[in-house]
């Protein structure tokens, strides 16, 4: 089935704040003569209706009163058991449940996530390694709450792999790297296979190389200067297998860490120059894209750049990799 | 006889003066240790996440997860940054690791630290509307973030943050969970 009208993605874009100022006005414009878009955005409001209409369950008033009664008192006594260092108190049982999750996770891993673990990923634990592995919407995840990790991912196209640290993420696409992780931060990112490009976002734009061999470690006066994040792009123009690690500043447990966003080049022939123009939309706070994010987002700023042929070979790129990708229209008609 | 700390469950005069004050000044003062701003904002956000948590976990288990989120915002006060977002947007973060919890089973360890006992209510299927019927065939990745997108009102970008995922995988999953819910909603499956 085609779609009606292919600037149809666009309803959904504008709803999700991934269309710019004039991309809006000119998308609004086009819907006023234009049936299929104007059912589009009909059909998405009454969704987004029907679904906030929906009332919750009932929750009776005593149920609730009882409920905050115990929340209170259960509150109140951690203060009392420990008046003096209630933030130790806290920090103690937020590991305790961290320790708790770790351990659990680690005696269920052979069984514990539904998905089957995709067999090219092999994990080693190398000192005190406290982590989960979880496969969520086709993507691998590590989740290294402590202690050293050994990770070898085999190349293969189809798998994608993402490691979790206390202050970031390290992207893995095909290679034989080592994670530490001590006091809620990273401390040691060492390769043995493959490489990667570890990167300071203030100011530090021509980062630091990490090659087969090679450690990466925190540079201890950097650190203390400063919380903001450490970003980390692929090598560009490199055939061999290439990790993109993002190291954020210190990440208070659940806040995410304020991240400048920073699009990975997807591609092997893209250059650090078109990655750097790409700007984060609306809404400061980014996290590091994915694979087909980057991708579609390089072909979107060489456009905007005015650059067509290479931004149509991007978008090609893209239809290429993201054959049912969700910018796939968008794509096709760069791609034209 | 004098205590070190007293404990604050009944305290009046905070609940009194509730309505001016922030949710971040609450947290704020949950951190200097007074457990009844943790009170005033059970009041105002307990509902929105005990319906937040039925929606996503459908095991009949929102009120014990309610309360671990609270507990939880409880402990981990001090770490909060308003410069990073809304109080309510914190909650509903804490609310969504403790529902992933939930469903690998560590909430029932959790449960046995906090003495919590609480039999749990389940939502009979017959009365399900179809809407809930709808959400309850998405992933649970999916069901998070429509939920929060759509019926929360938190942008992609505030989902991206609280589940700590690329704003692009925000999208991916809306754009699916949509599809599915209206092929659901039209077909009567997904
Ligand atoms: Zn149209």
């Amino acid at each position: 089935m085609s779609a009606p009208c292919a600037r149809l993605w666009e309803v959904e874009a504008e709803r999700d704040g991934r269309l710019d100022d004039d991309a809006r006005a000119s998308a609004t414009r086009h819907r006023a003569h234009c049936r299929a878009c104007r059912e589009e955005h009909t059909a998405l409001h009454s969704l987004g209706r029907r679904l906030a209409d929906e009332e919750g369950p009932a929750w009776d008033a005593l149920a609730q009163k009882r409920l905050r009664g115990k929340v209170l008192a259960g509150a109140n006594e951690a203060r009392l058991r420990a008046p003096s260092s209630h933030k130790r108190v806290a920090a103690l049982v937020a590991f305790a449940a961290v320790m708790v999750i770790g351990l659990v996770a680690w005696k269920r891993a052979p069984k514990g996530t539904p998905p089957a673990p995709i067999a090219s990923i092999e994990l080693r634990d190398e000192g005190g390694a406290i982590y989960e592995r979880a496969t969520l919407d086709g993507t691998e995840h590590v989740y290294l709450r402590a202690g050293t990790l050994g990770i070898k991912v085999r190349h293969d196209a189809v798998t994608h792999l993402l490691v979790h640290v206390p202050d970031g993420e390290i992207e893995d696409l095909g290679t034989t790297f080592h994670v530490s992780v001590h006091g809620g931060a990273t401390t040691r990112v060492s390769v043995d296979e493959g490489r990667v490009l570890v990167r300071k976002a203030n100011g530090d734009r021509d980062g630091r190389l990490v090659s087969a061999g090679e450690t990466w470690e925190p540079d201890p006066a950097l650190e203390k200067a400063s919380t903001q994040a450490t970003v980390a792009t692929p090598i560009p123009a490199s055939a061999a297998p290439t990790s993109a690690v993002v190291l954020r500043g210190p990440s208070p447990e659940p806040k995410p860490a304020l991240t400048k966003r920073t699009v990975p080049a997807a591609s092997a022939s893209a250059s650090a120059s078109a990655s750097a123009t790409v700007s984060a939309p609306a809404g400061s706070a980014v996290h590091p894209p994915s694979e087909e994010d980057a991708t579609y987002m390089r072909a979107v700023s060489l456009l905007r750049a005015g650059r067509r042929d290479e931004a149509r070979a991007a978008a090609r790129r893209y239809v290429v990799l993201y054959p049912n990708g969700l910018r796939r229209q968008e794509m096709d008609v760069v791609a034209e | 006889m004098e205590r070190p700390v007293k404990p604050l469950v009944n305290r009046p005069v905070l609940a009194r003066r509730a309505p001016e004050i922030s949710d971040g000044a609450l947290v704020a003062r949950m951190c200097e240790g007074d457990t009844s701003a943790l009170g005033v904002l059970y009041d105002r956000h307990a509902k929105a996440l005990y319906t937040f948590l039925s929606r996503v976990t459908s095991t009949g288990e929102a009120e014990d997860l309610v309360q671990i989120t609270f507990m939880r915002a409880g402990s981990l006060a001090d770490r909060f940054d308003p410069a990073r977002g809304e109080p309510r947007a914190w909650l509903f973060g804490i609310a969504t690791r403790v529902a992933q919890e939930s469903r690998r089973s560590i909430v029932r360890k959790a449960r046995a630290v906090f003495r919590s006992i609480v039999a749990p209510v389940s939502i009979q299927e017959s009365t399900k509307t179809d809407v809930v019927r709808a959400l309850d065939s998405l992933s649970e990745a999916k069901r998070v973030v429509v939920v929060l997108a759509e019926v929360e009102g938190f942008s992609c970008q505030e989902v991206a943050d609280m589940l700590e995922i690329p704003i692009g995988t925000v999208w991916t999953r809306l754009h699916h969970a949509r599809g599915d819910l209206r092929a659901f909603l039209e077909r009567g499956a997904p």
